[in-house]
Protein backbone atom coordinates (compact mmCIF):
# COMPACT_ATOMS: atom_id res chain seq x y z
CA UNK A 1 0.00 0.00 0.00
CA UNK A 2 1.37 3.39 -0.99
CA UNK A 3 1.97 5.90 1.79
CA UNK A 4 0.53 9.40 1.69
CA UNK A 5 3.73 11.06 0.51
CA UNK A 6 3.95 8.72 -2.48
CA UNK A 7 0.31 9.36 -3.28
CA UNK A 8 0.93 13.12 -3.24
CA UNK A 9 3.89 12.72 -5.58
CA UNK A 10 1.81 10.61 -7.93
CA UNK A 11 -0.99 13.15 -7.79
CA UNK A 12 1.49 15.86 -8.79
CA UNK A 13 2.56 13.68 -11.71
CA UNK A 14 -1.04 13.46 -12.94
CA UNK A 15 -2.16 10.18 -11.37
CA UNK A 16 -5.84 10.81 -10.62
CA UNK A 17 -6.28 7.44 -8.95
CA UNK A 18 -3.67 8.40 -6.34
CA UNK A 19 -5.67 11.47 -5.39
CA UNK A 20 -8.86 9.40 -5.16
CA UNK A 21 -7.09 7.16 -2.64
CA UNK A 22 -6.04 10.22 -0.60
CA UNK A 23 -9.63 11.50 -0.55
CA UNK A 24 -10.93 8.11 0.53
CA UNK A 25 -8.21 7.66 3.14
CA UNK A 26 -8.50 11.08 4.80
CA UNK A 27 -12.00 12.24 3.85
CA UNK A 28 -13.72 11.04 7.00
CA UNK A 29 -11.03 12.36 9.36
CA UNK A 30 -10.91 15.76 7.70
CA UNK A 31 -14.68 16.08 7.54
CA UNK A 32 -15.00 15.10 11.21
CA UNK A 33 -12.24 17.57 12.14
CA UNK A 34 -14.12 20.44 10.52
CA UNK A 35 -17.51 19.32 11.80
CA UNK A 36 -16.35 19.22 15.41
CA UNK A 37 -14.77 22.65 15.15
CA UNK A 38 -17.33 24.60 13.14
CA UNK A 39 -20.40 22.61 14.28
CA UNK A 40 -22.29 23.23 11.11
CA UNK A 41 -22.80 20.46 8.56
CA UNK A 42 -22.90 22.73 5.49
CA UNK A 43 -19.81 24.67 6.54
CA UNK A 44 -17.95 21.46 7.33
CA UNK A 45 -18.72 20.13 3.85
CA UNK A 46 -17.62 23.37 2.21
CA UNK A 47 -14.36 23.37 4.16
CA UNK A 48 -13.73 19.71 3.36
CA UNK A 49 -14.12 20.42 -0.33
CA UNK A 50 -11.92 23.53 -0.14
CA UNK A 51 -9.24 21.57 1.68
CA UNK A 52 -9.03 18.83 -0.93
CA UNK A 53 -9.03 21.38 -3.75
CA UNK A 54 -6.13 23.16 -2.05
CA UNK A 55 -4.36 19.85 -1.52
CA UNK A 56 -4.78 18.93 -5.18
CA UNK A 57 -3.51 22.29 -6.37
CA UNK A 58 -0.51 22.21 -4.04
CA UNK A 59 0.48 18.60 -4.79
CA UNK A 60 3.41 19.78 -6.91
CA UNK A 61 4.76 21.88 -4.06
CA UNK A 62 4.52 19.15 -1.44
CA UNK A 63 7.88 17.95 -0.11
CA UNK A 64 7.81 14.72 1.89
CA UNK A 65 10.31 15.99 4.48
CA UNK A 66 7.49 16.48 7.01
CA UNK A 67 4.73 14.02 7.91
CA UNK A 68 1.80 14.23 5.51
CA UNK A 69 -0.69 14.53 8.37
CA UNK A 70 1.10 17.65 9.62
CA UNK A 71 0.94 19.10 6.10
CA UNK A 72 -2.73 18.17 5.71
CA UNK A 73 -3.77 19.55 9.09
CA UNK A 74 -1.70 22.67 8.67
CA UNK A 75 -3.94 23.59 5.74
CA UNK A 76 -7.03 22.36 7.60
CA UNK A 77 -6.16 24.25 10.80
CA UNK A 78 -5.61 27.49 8.91
CA UNK A 79 -8.95 27.05 7.16
CA UNK A 80 -10.76 26.22 10.38
CA UNK A 81 -9.19 29.14 12.27
CA UNK A 82 -10.03 31.54 9.47
CA UNK A 83 -13.58 30.22 9.29
CA UNK A 84 -14.09 30.50 13.03
CA UNK A 85 -12.87 34.10 13.00
CA UNK A 86 -15.15 35.00 10.08
CA UNK A 87 -18.20 33.20 11.35
CA UNK A 88 -17.86 33.74 15.07
CA UNK A 89 -21.31 35.29 15.18
CA UNK A 90 -22.93 32.57 13.14
CA UNK A 91 -25.07 30.06 14.92
CA UNK A 92 -23.48 26.66 15.41
CA UNK A 93 -25.22 23.35 16.00
CA UNK A 94 -25.12 21.32 19.18
CA UNK A 95 -24.05 17.71 18.98
CA UNK A 96 -27.68 16.68 19.44
CA UNK A 97 -28.68 18.76 16.43
CA UNK A 98 -25.79 17.31 14.51
CA UNK A 99 -27.01 13.85 15.47
CA UNK A 100 -30.34 14.66 13.86
CA UNK A 101 -28.44 15.68 10.75
CA UNK A 102 -26.73 12.30 10.69
CA UNK A 103 -23.89 12.95 13.13
CA UNK A 104 -25.12 10.17 15.36
CA UNK A 105 -23.30 9.68 18.60
CA UNK A 106 -21.93 6.26 19.40
CA UNK A 107 -22.47 7.01 23.08
CA UNK A 108 -26.21 7.25 22.48
CA UNK A 109 -26.41 3.63 21.40
CA UNK A 110 -26.15 2.08 24.84
CA UNK A 111 -29.74 0.92 24.81
CA UNK A 112 -29.07 -1.54 27.61
CA UNK A 113 -28.13 1.30 29.96
CA UNK A 114 -30.47 4.23 29.43
CA UNK A 115 -29.35 5.88 32.67
CA UNK A 116 -25.76 5.70 31.47
CA UNK A 117 -26.82 7.21 28.18
CA UNK A 118 -28.42 10.12 30.02
CA UNK A 119 -25.27 10.67 32.07
CA UNK A 120 -23.13 10.52 29.00
CA UNK A 121 -25.38 12.92 27.18
CA UNK A 122 -25.25 15.33 30.04
CA UNK A 123 -21.48 15.00 30.26
CA UNK A 124 -21.21 15.54 26.50
CA UNK A 125 -23.41 18.62 26.68
CA UNK A 126 -21.28 20.14 29.40
CA UNK A 127 -18.11 19.25 27.56
CA UNK A 128 -19.47 20.77 24.36
CA UNK A 129 -20.39 24.00 26.13
CA UNK A 130 -16.95 24.16 27.73
CA UNK A 131 -15.24 23.60 24.40
CA UNK A 132 -17.33 26.29 22.74
CA UNK A 133 -15.92 28.88 25.15
CA UNK A 134 -12.30 28.07 24.36
CA UNK A 135 -10.24 30.25 22.00
CA UNK A 136 -10.18 28.85 18.47
CA UNK A 137 -6.55 27.70 18.45
CA UNK A 138 -7.02 25.89 21.78
CA UNK A 139 -9.95 23.96 20.30
CA UNK A 140 -7.90 23.16 17.21
CA UNK A 141 -5.01 21.89 19.36
CA UNK A 142 -7.35 19.70 21.43
CA UNK A 143 -9.03 18.28 18.33
CA UNK A 144 -5.68 17.58 16.67
CA UNK A 145 -4.45 15.77 19.78
CA UNK A 146 -7.55 13.95 21.03
CA UNK A 147 -9.64 13.62 17.87
CA UNK A 148 -6.90 13.19 15.23
CA UNK A 149 -4.30 11.67 17.59
CA UNK A 150 -1.43 13.74 16.22
CA UNK A 151 1.77 13.83 18.28
CA UNK A 152 2.85 17.08 19.92
CA UNK A 153 5.49 17.46 17.19
CA UNK A 154 2.92 17.04 14.41
CA UNK A 155 0.54 19.50 16.08
CA UNK A 156 3.39 22.00 16.41
CA UNK A 157 4.13 21.62 12.69
CA UNK A 158 0.44 21.87 11.78
CA UNK A 159 -0.15 24.97 13.89
CA UNK A 160 3.16 26.67 13.22
CA UNK A 161 4.05 26.72 16.92
CA UNK A 162 6.78 25.20 19.09
CA UNK A 163 6.21 21.90 20.87
CA UNK A 164 6.35 23.64 24.26
CA UNK A 165 3.72 26.15 23.08
CA UNK A 166 1.45 23.29 22.01
CA UNK A 167 1.96 21.55 25.34
CA UNK A 168 1.13 24.75 27.17
CA UNK A 169 -2.03 25.27 25.08
CA UNK A 170 -3.22 21.73 25.81
CA UNK A 171 -2.70 22.13 29.55
CA UNK A 172 -4.50 25.47 29.64
CA UNK A 173 -7.33 24.15 27.48
CA UNK A 174 -7.80 21.19 29.81
CA UNK A 175 -7.72 23.39 32.87
CA UNK A 176 -10.33 25.70 31.37
CA UNK A 177 -12.56 22.80 30.32
CA UNK A 178 -12.32 21.24 33.80
CA UNK A 179 -13.21 24.58 35.40
CA UNK A 180 -16.11 25.18 32.96
CA UNK A 181 -17.47 21.72 33.63
CA UNK A 182 -17.33 22.42 37.35
CA UNK A 183 -15.00 19.55 38.07
CA UNK A 184 -12.26 21.70 39.56
CA UNK A 185 -12.07 25.33 40.56
CA UNK A 186 -10.07 27.91 38.65
CA UNK A 187 -6.64 28.12 40.09
CA UNK A 188 -3.23 29.27 38.94
CA UNK B 1 7.03 19.36 42.37
CA UNK B 2 4.71 22.35 41.91
CA UNK B 3 1.14 22.25 40.56
CA UNK B 4 2.10 23.76 37.20
CA UNK B 5 4.66 21.05 36.48
CA UNK B 6 2.28 18.40 37.73
CA UNK B 7 -0.51 19.55 35.39
CA UNK B 8 1.88 19.48 32.44
CA UNK B 9 2.80 15.91 33.33
CA UNK B 10 -0.89 14.96 33.70
CA UNK B 11 -1.58 16.31 30.24
CA UNK B 12 1.40 14.42 28.82
CA UNK B 13 0.28 11.26 30.57
CA UNK B 14 -3.22 11.51 29.07
CA UNK B 15 -1.73 12.08 25.62
CA UNK B 16 0.69 9.19 25.91
CA UNK B 17 3.71 11.47 25.56
CA UNK B 18 6.88 10.95 27.58
CA UNK B 19 6.07 11.96 31.17
CA UNK B 20 9.61 12.86 32.23
CA UNK B 21 11.98 11.37 34.75
CA UNK B 22 10.48 12.47 38.06
CA UNK B 23 7.73 9.87 38.30
CA UNK B 24 8.10 9.52 42.07
CA UNK B 25 7.76 13.28 42.58
CA UNK B 26 4.71 13.29 40.30
CA UNK B 27 3.01 10.53 42.29
CA UNK B 28 3.86 12.21 45.61
CA UNK B 29 2.38 15.50 44.45
CA UNK B 30 -0.82 13.82 43.22
CA UNK B 31 -1.15 12.08 46.57
CA UNK B 32 -0.97 15.35 48.46
CA UNK B 33 -2.73 17.84 46.14
CA UNK B 34 -6.50 17.49 45.85
CA UNK B 35 -6.65 20.08 43.06
CA UNK B 36 -4.21 18.25 40.79
CA UNK B 37 -5.86 14.90 41.57
CA UNK B 38 -9.30 16.23 40.60
CA UNK B 39 -7.82 17.88 37.50
CA UNK B 40 -6.38 14.55 36.45
CA UNK B 41 -9.78 12.82 36.85
CA UNK B 42 -11.59 15.57 35.01
CA UNK B 43 -9.11 15.69 32.13
CA UNK B 44 -9.32 11.93 31.73
CA UNK B 45 -13.14 12.05 31.61
CA UNK B 46 -13.11 14.91 29.13
CA UNK B 47 -10.68 13.00 26.97
CA UNK B 48 -12.97 9.98 26.99
CA UNK B 49 -16.00 12.11 26.03
CA UNK B 50 -14.05 13.71 23.18
CA UNK B 51 -12.88 10.34 21.88
CA UNK B 52 -16.44 8.98 22.00
CA UNK B 53 -17.67 11.57 19.50
CA UNK B 54 -18.06 9.47 16.35
CA UNK B 55 -16.39 10.19 13.09
CA UNK B 56 -18.61 11.19 10.22
CA UNK B 57 -17.77 10.30 6.64
CA UNK B 58 -18.39 12.95 3.99
CA UNK B 59 -21.45 12.28 1.86
CA UNK B 60 -20.93 10.43 -1.44
CA UNK B 61 -22.19 13.59 -3.14
CA UNK B 62 -19.39 15.59 -1.53
CA UNK B 63 -16.74 13.06 -2.54
CA UNK B 64 -18.08 13.04 -6.10
CA UNK B 65 -18.02 16.82 -6.12
CA UNK B 66 -14.39 16.90 -4.93
CA UNK B 67 -13.30 14.42 -7.58
CA UNK B 68 -15.25 16.23 -10.30
CA UNK B 69 -13.50 19.49 -9.41
CA UNK B 70 -10.04 17.95 -9.34
CA UNK B 71 -9.19 14.64 -10.95
CA UNK B 72 -11.99 14.53 -13.51
CA UNK B 73 -11.48 18.15 -14.53
CA UNK B 74 -7.81 17.47 -15.20
CA UNK B 75 -8.63 14.41 -17.28
CA UNK B 76 -10.62 16.54 -19.73
CA UNK B 77 -7.81 19.02 -20.48
CA UNK B 78 -5.53 16.05 -21.01
CA UNK B 79 -7.79 14.91 -23.84
CA UNK B 80 -7.88 18.45 -25.17
CA UNK B 81 -4.11 18.63 -25.00
CA UNK B 82 -3.95 15.75 -27.42
CA UNK B 83 -6.64 17.32 -29.54
CA UNK B 84 -4.68 20.54 -29.65
CA UNK B 85 -1.84 18.60 -31.28
CA UNK B 86 -3.91 16.28 -33.44
CA UNK B 87 -6.28 18.78 -35.04
CA UNK B 88 -3.64 21.19 -36.39
CA UNK B 89 -1.51 18.23 -37.50
CA UNK B 90 -4.47 16.78 -39.42
CA UNK B 91 -5.23 20.18 -40.94
CA UNK B 92 -1.62 20.61 -42.04
CA UNK B 93 -1.62 17.12 -43.55
CA UNK B 94 -4.79 17.87 -45.51
CA UNK B 95 -3.29 21.15 -46.76
CA UNK B 96 -0.03 19.51 -47.87
CA UNK B 97 -1.93 16.66 -49.53
CA UNK B 98 -4.23 19.10 -51.30
CA UNK B 99 -1.28 21.17 -52.49
CA UNK B 100 0.49 18.06 -53.75
CA UNK B 101 -2.61 16.78 -55.60
CA UNK B 102 -3.16 20.26 -57.02
CA UNK B 103 0.41 20.38 -58.28
CA UNK B 104 0.03 17.02 -59.94
CA UNK B 105 -3.23 18.05 -61.61
CA UNK B 106 -1.69 21.32 -62.73
CA UNK B 107 1.24 19.43 -64.15
CA UNK B 108 -1.01 17.05 -66.03
CA UNK B 109 -3.94 19.24 -67.03
CA UNK B 110 -2.86 22.82 -66.28
CA UNK B 111 -1.93 23.90 -69.90
CA UNK B 112 -5.07 22.45 -71.43
CA UNK B 113 -7.28 24.00 -68.83
CA UNK B 114 -5.71 27.39 -69.26
CA UNK B 115 -6.04 27.37 -73.05
CA UNK B 116 -9.56 25.98 -72.87
CA UNK B 117 -10.56 28.64 -70.42
CA UNK B 118 -8.80 31.31 -72.42
CA UNK B 119 -10.51 30.17 -75.61
CA UNK B 120 -13.86 30.08 -74.00
CA UNK B 121 -13.35 33.44 -72.38
CA UNK B 122 -12.14 35.18 -75.51
CA UNK B 123 -15.67 35.99 -76.55
CA UNK B 124 -16.24 37.52 -73.17
CA UNK B 125 -13.05 39.56 -73.40
CA UNK B 126 -11.60 37.97 -70.33
CA UNK B 127 -8.06 37.71 -71.65
CA UNK B 128 -6.50 37.82 -68.24
CA UNK B 129 -7.64 34.26 -67.65
CA UNK B 130 -4.89 32.85 -69.84
CA UNK B 131 -2.32 34.01 -67.32
CA UNK B 132 -2.11 34.87 -63.63
CA UNK B 133 -2.01 38.55 -62.65
CA UNK B 134 1.61 39.69 -62.15
CA UNK B 135 2.79 39.24 -58.53
CA UNK B 136 -0.11 37.00 -57.57
CA UNK B 137 0.35 33.74 -55.72
CA UNK B 138 -0.62 31.85 -58.88
CA UNK B 139 1.94 33.80 -60.89
CA UNK B 140 4.70 32.93 -58.40
CA UNK B 141 3.63 29.30 -58.37
CA UNK B 142 3.53 29.14 -62.16
CA UNK B 143 6.98 30.77 -62.40
CA UNK B 144 8.46 28.34 -59.94
CA UNK B 145 6.76 25.45 -61.70
CA UNK B 146 8.12 26.49 -65.09
CA UNK B 147 11.54 27.03 -63.58
CA UNK B 148 11.43 23.54 -62.13
CA UNK B 149 10.46 22.04 -65.46
CA UNK B 150 13.48 23.60 -67.12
Amino acid sequence: MLDDAELMQRTAAGDGEAFRVLVERHGTAVHSFFLRLVRNVDDAEDLTQELFLALFRSAGRYRPDAPFTAYLYRIASNMAASHMRRRSARRTQSLDELAEAGFESATARHEDHPERTFEEREMRRRYENALARLPGDWRIALELRVGRELSYGEIAAAMGKSVSAVESILVRARERVAAEMGDVGRRE
Amino acid sequence: MDCRTCRILISREIDGEAAGADRAGFDRHLGSCAYCASFRDSARRANAVHRAIPERAPSPRLVASILAATVERREIPRTRWWLRIAVPAAAAAVFVLGFWVGSLMHERYGGESASTLAGGAAGLELEYLDEYPPGSFGDILAASYEGGME
